[in-house]
């Protein structure tokens, strides 16, 4: 790695920016040439050079281009790049704080081996530095031992926020070639599966949406932390300074069960009761059918015009010609008839007139769309929710529409040279033909519709159903601390040999028999492409900013590293592979086809820029029909079956209210759910399960600080973990005055939170703002390792929300707890 | 010169054969010992921690240090006014404690500058930035200014009548100069507070005549508790009883009255008030340091020298000088976390700033005191302190 | 030459705080010196209760009352308009801090209220606070500005960013992050802002974009009342994230 030096340079930090600034800081410009200007920069002697690296932020998923400055071997500051059509030159509050990740005075300084074979919280692994070939041979030992057995199946890799095809992207191949059905477990069952699935079964695509934020003119949001931690954080906080000054000004309704910055700064903050959501959605829904404010050119309308949706009256099917819908009216007989706001209004707590105002905005009002996340979704009803949310963008026509929703396109990355499959041996074949299924169930009778479940492993390893795992490595997930009753992992990990690859001793990190220790994400070459952003392709590079300052080595290469050293094909396969930087190339060669619209066609450009991108995306909805960019405009006319090709990937080819696909698991939907079979498919109200037995529910939100974790042991984080209930060094439960006046609780005062699992002690803030029937503490605290400063710094709700998870998407419950809060006997 | 001669010159100004009193070894033992732990502990943490070692920060930048430095400074203006009261105005009744007053006025300046030195981030680089900056809009430059100049002038003066110039023009000139001087000063630093329009709970133009008034008191305090039962020597002086049985205290009593006059005038004007940051008023009640001021400060002492016939006595005298220094002391520590307590701009989640002294800051008082009453003990041993100008003609 | 000064669109500031990372970063800044820090308030109660912000920078008053108190001239007005400090100078009196009525002063010689202390973490060498790998680059660093990181015992502040704008070329108007002639000119807190929040430019040229937003957009000043007549304006628009008062505490708590 590291061959060639990419990194564009110029003497003086800003002293001479006159002379090289088009080359050097601003050196993605292209073309720009600036005219020198006679500055005493020019006289000063000269000063050590600072280079800038293109790189991509990992502090949560937006994938920020990033400048990185190193004067001297060290990395000073960090800057978004300005041609980066994420960052746009822009930074969140993570951003700029990369440099304290890579200087982490607790990192590993190389590969650990655990000397003490007890594990547990309060067990010092006693780790001792071991070199790589012990690391890397031992674990492949292990690995070849249980190919010999015939027990390949019970090696894991669960993986989180790894990206792109030379990383978390090797693991499918891994898992392939070794003869696993676990090489490539994720963690999406506790991020945002609800949504993707809810997405899907209407429109098709399994995926997040692609927006056109800054041309729509409203923006109903149920629980997104759009400001906050929806992703792209950053290009979220561009958009909004856009869209609330544009004319006309975006008018936006938050739908939230707490007061965030997003509902704060929107124009209405409706906070909903935790969970009922969907109720509050399918009464917009109501309105906006009985008031005849529905998009007509994408829905249809009445065969004669007159609208028909008469509050509490079925609708004969026959009088209603529907264009890119399915099923409108059988969801209007079926469930939305009824969904009066006067009846959202007693579930949701929210009065039925302000229910009606946001449904004749958001009806009225063209773009609009509905967005929405993990607010409604972590709950038992988490589908019917996004169902319910989703289906209001079919009704305001926004998919695909300018203002409106889209599908994320791919990356035309060169194919890989190594043909995969003439590499897998007998040993992986006979393991792919036993058919077992992985070990978090997915795909099984018990979760068909899932595509995760990594909050259920600890759990099924100790039934051993389907089967005990052996070996698990862990990817950049930390589920031990951050799934729902988290410390159920604590015990299932006792017999079970595990592999971290995290550069900071984290709780995995401190159950683990060896660590093989990752780069951070400013010592490594990567490729990341993108999250859903805005439909048109983009991927990025990540070239390191400064040599690894320890002992450690890219996951890309640990994992290719192991794969040499199994035994038979699999190791002739990888030592083909070689390295992450052969991969990369490899990737890169789609490029020289497809340059992208900033100039990259190679593998030096690529890292050149950091990014690479084609804008447009392809297709467009306009007034109910469908087009596709023709080179100059959107102009060329899509037939039906294009459409179901590229844009409604449902049965139907359209966008389907009453869900074929959901249909067809019917049968378990109601064994799971009690929803009548005939029922399924529609988008409708489904009482959410609270858990517990308290009588405050608790929320566990991420804070803009926090909201991937990645800054837990930065002290410049933690000193301002506000706002809201992040206070400064510490957390606050937020809690209403109301409900701690009648437990004798005070400002400030210390409270025990307490469900069936345990309880929690933490400091209260009173918060009249907040709703007295919710009690929220922001998630990110309670580390009982990751570094000197995230240790024991409050306390983490994650031990006492149970494991409860929605049974068609997987995705946990864990804004569904119901606990008791009193205050302690010791205030100190 | 020889060394031989060193010490007979300094012989003619320190009468080394006097046999020092026992308390006057006492007060030397005592202010030795805890002015050594003091110091010691505070050297030992600011050269491990710094300034980290005080409780004080970014929100409440003056604490405890400057409190304890504000009741040395006022009090060394009080007693150098008491020292003026003679020469400049010819109240002749106060001769038999001008020098002890010039003295003790001298001590209070060196203590308090000793606690500044050790709450400033940069006590030498002061030593020559500030004089030289001409910075002259800047009420502390003034106070540097003026307290320099009165510790030169102190010393000037203790110089002539230790060396029995009592009433010589330069002398009389030296003693006026001083005097306006030790208005100004403690004026001066009643602006660097009072000036403060910023900070509400401090902004009043009656800061100056606060400080100075209850400097003075302190100063008149001081006198009743180091000649009520510590030793002084015999004087000549045929008035020195009416001095101390009469004047002393009766002044002390109207002092006090024209404190609580004037404390009465803050603390309702501050809790009638609700501009921004006025609510300090409202939450020094809950100040313990408020309610020594008032009780041990100002009730008490008031009540003791309210009658005629037990203000004359030493004991009540002294009691009640110790209750009203005490007292005092604390107020000036209230006055620092009034003015500050309220934040300028830190947001809903900052609340209210918390402050309570840490032990290093708890330990300039030792440290102070220690220093203070060794120096006394010293002076009174060794500097003929009861010296008046009739010894002398 | 130019008189730089800032204007803060608060329709557009999420309180994010990015400013305030970006400013950490940039100027290597202890955790919770926040010399560009976001003050948040709760006011009211539910269901109409809310939440507001303000994004808060030193406010380079024209007649900066901190600098008037300086004993020593270490606080002074620079010819651009910065208020800024010499450590050179700066004797540790911290009456300056006593006189900001913005509360926007620093001392890094108190308890650090994030522990671990990261001034152990990374102790300094030499007379320092301490001495972080990602320092400011020495060659930037500069003492009698008040910039990089500072001596022992000093007072610390915002300086605009003084080490990048005094680079700007002479006659600039504006300085633009979106514009790469003068993006590296530009204050870190500037350049970062996602929501383009912040605008900085030369408030004696009448043709500047940041006198055009303050003419357009209704600019007001902060505490105007104290006579201090700060250099940074705000826009208060109509977000509604905006706060009632300054109060610390909600009277309903």
């Amino acid at each position: 790695m590291g061959k060639i030096d990419l990194t564009t340079s110029r003497r003086g930090f800003l002293q001479a920016t006159a002379v090289t600034g088009a080359a050097g800081v601003v050196g993605s410009v292209v073309g720009e040439v600036l005219q020198p200007t006679p500055s005493e920069a020019l006289a000063q002697a000269p000063r050590p050079e600072t280079k800038i690296t293109k790189n991509v932020c990992h502090q949560c998923p937006a994938r920020c281009g990033i400048d990185v400055y190193t004067t001297n071997g060290k990395v000073h500051a960090i800057y978004g790049t300005l041609d980066h059509p994420i960052s746009n030159g822009k930074l969140c509050p993570k951003g700029h704080l990369g440099a304290y990740i890579l200087y982490d005075p607790d990192r590993f300084t190389g590969p650990m081996k655990r000397t003490n074979p007890k594990k547990g919280r309060n067990e010092d692994p006693r780790f001792v530095r071991i070199t790589w070939d012990e690391a890397l041979n031992t674990i492949a030992a292990r690995l070849n031992g249980l190919r010999d057995k015939g027990e390949s199946h019970r090696f894991a890799l669960l993986t989180g926020r790894g990206w792109g095809a030379s990383d978390a992207g090797l693991t499918d191949n891994f898992g392939k070639l070794y003869g696993t059905p676990n090489a490539s477990l994720g963690h999406s069952s506790m991020c945002s599966d609800a949504s993707k699935r809810a997405k899907q079964l209407m429109d098709g695509n399994y995926s997040y949406n692609a927006y056109d934020y800054r041309n729509t003119n409203y923006l109903l949001n149920f629980g997104a932390a759009y400001l906050e931690a929806f992703r792209p954080y950053n290009n979220n906080l561009q958009t909004w300074g856009h869209i609330r000054t544009k004319s006309p000004k975006t008018k936006v309704t938050v739908v939230d069960i707490r007061v965030t910055t997003t509902g704060a700064a929107a124009d209405h903050l409706l906070l909903v009761k935790p969970g009922t959501d969907g109720a509050l959605a399918l009464a917009i829904a109501h309105v906006i059918l009985t008031e005849g404010l529905w998009d007509k050119k994408f829905v249809g309308d009445f065969n004669d015009g007159n609208n028909r949706f008469i509050s509490g009256f079925s609708v004969d099917q026959s009088t209603f010609t529907e264009r890119w819908t399915k099923g409108l009216v059988e969801w209007w007989n079926a469930e939305v008839k009824d969904r009066t706001p006067e009846w959202a209004s007693k579930v949701t707590t929210i009065p039925a007139k302000d229910i009606v105002k946001v449904a004749h905005e958001f009806g009225t009002t063209r773009p609009a769309m509905a967005i929405f996340e993990r607010g409604p979704t972590t709950h038992t009803n988490a589908v019917y929710n996004g169902l319910s949310i989703h289906a209001l963008n079919a009704l305001v026509g926004s998919m695909y529409a300018v203002g409106g929703l889209m599908s994320q396109m791919g990356v035309p990355y060169g194919a890989l040279p190594w043909k995969v499959d003439e590499y897998v041996d007998d040993i992986a074949k006979a393991a792919a033909a036993k058919k077992l299924p992985r070990i978090d169930r997915v795909k099984t009778a018990e979760g068909p519709l899932w595509s995760n479940m990594i909050q259920g492993i600890p759990d099924f390893h100790m039934e051993g159903k389907p089967y005990k795992l052996d070996t698990l490595m862990f990817y950049l997930t930390n589920p031990i601390f951050s799934t729902p009753d988290c410390t159920r992992w604590e015990k299932a990990l006792q017999d079970i040999f595990v592999i971290d690859t995290s550069p900071f001793p984290g709780e995995t990190a401190m159950f683990a028999d060896i660590v093989v220790p990752d780069h951070t994400y400013l010592e490594r070459w990567q490729d990341t492409p993108t999250y859903p952003f805005q439909g048109y392709p983009l991927t990025n590079l990540r070239t390191p900013a400064v040599k690894p300052i320890h002992d450690t080595k890219v996951f890309g290469d640990t994992l290719i590293e192991i794969g040499k050293r199994i035994n038979g094909k699999m190791g002739e396969y990888y030592k083909q592979v070689g390295n992450v930087d052969n991969v990369l190339r490899a990737l890169a060669k789609g490029f020289e086809k497809n340059p992208g619209d900033n100039g990259v066609n190679s593998f030096e450009t690529w890292a050149e820029k950091g990014v690479w991108y084609k804008k447009p995306y392809l297709w467009r909805q306009i007034a109910g029909e469908f087009y596709e960019w023709d080179g100059v405009d959107y102009r060329k006319p899509m037939s039906p079956e294009d459409v179901k090709k590229r844009l409604f990937k449902t049965e139907s080819g359209k966008f389907e209210l009453r869900s074929s696909y959901l249909e067809k698991y019917a049968d378990f939907v109601n064994a799971k759910l009690g929803v009548p079979k005939e029922r399924v498919g529609f988008p409708q109200w489904l009482e959410p399960r609270y858990s517990g037995k308290g009588d405050l529910f608790l929320v566990t939100p991420k804070t803009p600080m926090h909201a991937e974790g990645r800054s837990a042991n930065i002290p410049q984080a933690i000193s301002i973990y506000q706002p809201v209930s992040g206070g400064r060094n510490q957390t606050f439960l937020e809690m209403h005055p109301k409900p701690a006046k009648a437990r004798g609780i005070k400002n400030g005062d210390l409270v025990h939170i307490k469900s069936e699992l345990g309880s929690v002690k933490v400091r209260v803030h009173l918060t009249p703002a907040a709703r007295p029937d919710t009690i929220v503490l922001p998630f990110g605290f309670g580390h009982w390792a990751h570094g000197r400063w995230a240790k024991d710094r409050g306390e983490n709700a994650s031990a006492i929300i149970p494991n409860i998870s929605d049974p068609i998407s997987g995705l946990t419950s864990n804004y569904s707890t119901l606990v008791t809060v009193e205050k302690t006997e010791s205030q100190a | 010169m020889t060394t031989a001669t060193y010490s007979d010159a300094l012989a003619r100004y320190v009468d080394f054969n006097k046999k020092p009193e026992q308390m006057d070894i006492a007060l030397m033992a005592g202010g030795a010992l805890s002015g050594a732990i003091g110091l010691a502990f505070v050297f030992y943490m600011l050269i491990t921690e710094g300034h980290s070692a005080f409780n004080t920060s970014s929100d409440m930048a003056w604490g405890a240090p400057i409190a304890f430095y504000l009741f040395f400074l006022l009090t060394s203006s009080g007693l150098s006014i008491i020292a003026s009261l003679d020469s400049v105005f010819g109240l002749r009744v106060f001769y038999p404690i001008a020098k002890r007053a010039v003295f003790l006025s001298i001590i209070c300046l060196i203590a308090g500058f000793s606690i500044l030195a050790l709450e400033i981030g940069r006590p030498f680089r002061m030593l020559w930035a500030l004089p030289f900056s001409l910075q002259i809009r800047s009420p502390m430059w003034w106070m540097g200014v003026l307290y320099s100049t009165d510790l030169m002038l102190l010393f000037v003066k203790f110089y002539l009548i230790h060396t029995g110039d009592w009433h010589s023009r330069f002398s009389h000139l030296i003693a006026r100069i001083s005097f306006v001087v030790c208005i100004l000063a403690p004026g001066t630093l009643g602006l660097v507070f009072g000036m403060m329009a910023m900070r509400p709970a401090w902004h009043s133009n009656v800061m100056p005549m606060y400080f100075i008034l209850t400097g003075f008191t302190t100063a008149v305090s001081f006198m009743l508790f180091f000649t009520s039962l510590l030793p002084r020597d015999k004087t000549s002086a045929p008035n020195v009883d009416e001095l101390y049985h009469e004047i002393l205290p009766r002044l002390f009593f109207v002092l006090l009255l024209a404190v609580i006059a004037i404390r009465f005038g803050q603390i309702v004007t501050g809790l009638w008030s609700n501009f921004e940051g006025l609510e300090a008023n409202w939450l020094q009640l809950q100040s313990p340091f408020f309610w020594i001021e008032i009780v041990a400060g100002l009730a008490l002492p008031t009540a003791m020298m309210a009658f005629d016939s037990v203000r004359r006595r030493p004991l009540v005298q002294f009691v009640a000088a110790s209750l009203f220094n005490t007292g005092i002391f604390f107020s000036r520590l209230e006055l620092l976390i009034m003015g500050q307590k309220v934040p300028l701009f830190k947001g809903y989640w900052a609340g209210y700033v918390e402050y309570w002294p840490s032990l290093t800051e708890w330990m300039l008082i030792p440290a102070g005191c220690g220093v203070f009453l060794f120096l006394y003990g010293a002076g009174n041993w060794l500097l003929r302190l009861s010296d008046t100008e009739r010894n002398n003609h | 030459m130019a008189r730089w000064g800032m204007v803060i669109d608060l329709e557009k500031c999420t309180g994010c705080q990015a400013c305030t990372t970006a400013c950490l970063m940039e100027n290597s800044r202890l955790p919770g010196e926040m010399w560009q820090d976001v003050l948040f308030y709760s006011e009211g109660e539910y269901p109409s209760g809310k939440l507001s912000w303000l994004p808060r920078p030193c406010m380079h008053c024209e007649n900066p009352s901190c600098v008037a108190v300086c004993p020593t001239g270490a606080a002074y007005k620079a010819e651009n308009g910065a208020v800024l400090i010499d450590w050179e100078k700066c004797i540790g009196c911290k009456y300056c801090m006593i006189a900001c009525p913005y509360g926007v002063r620093f001392y890094a010689e108190e308890k650090q209220k994030t522990q671990p202390d990261i001034r152990n973490v990374f102790p300094p060498s030499g007379d320092k606070v301490w001495d972080p790998p990602y320092k400011m680059p020495e060659h930037v660093q500069d003492p009698k500005h008040g910039v990089g990181i500072q001596p022992k015992n000093v007072v610390s502040k915002c300086t605009f960013c003084y080490h990048r704008i005094s680079k700007a070329p002479e006659g600039t108007t504006d300085l633009d992050p979106n514009d790469p002639a003068t993006r590296d000119f530009t204050p870190a807190c500037v350049v970062t802002c996602a929501p383009t929040a912040r605008f900085f430019g030369d408030l004696d040229n009448p043709e500047s974009n940041v006198r055009k937003l303050i003419a357009e957009k209704r600019g007001t000043r902060l505490l105007d009342q104290t006579g201090n007549r700060p250099q940074v304006y705000y826009l208060a628009g109509e977000s509604p994230a905006i706060p009632e008062t300054r109060s610390v505490r909600n009277p309903k708590t």
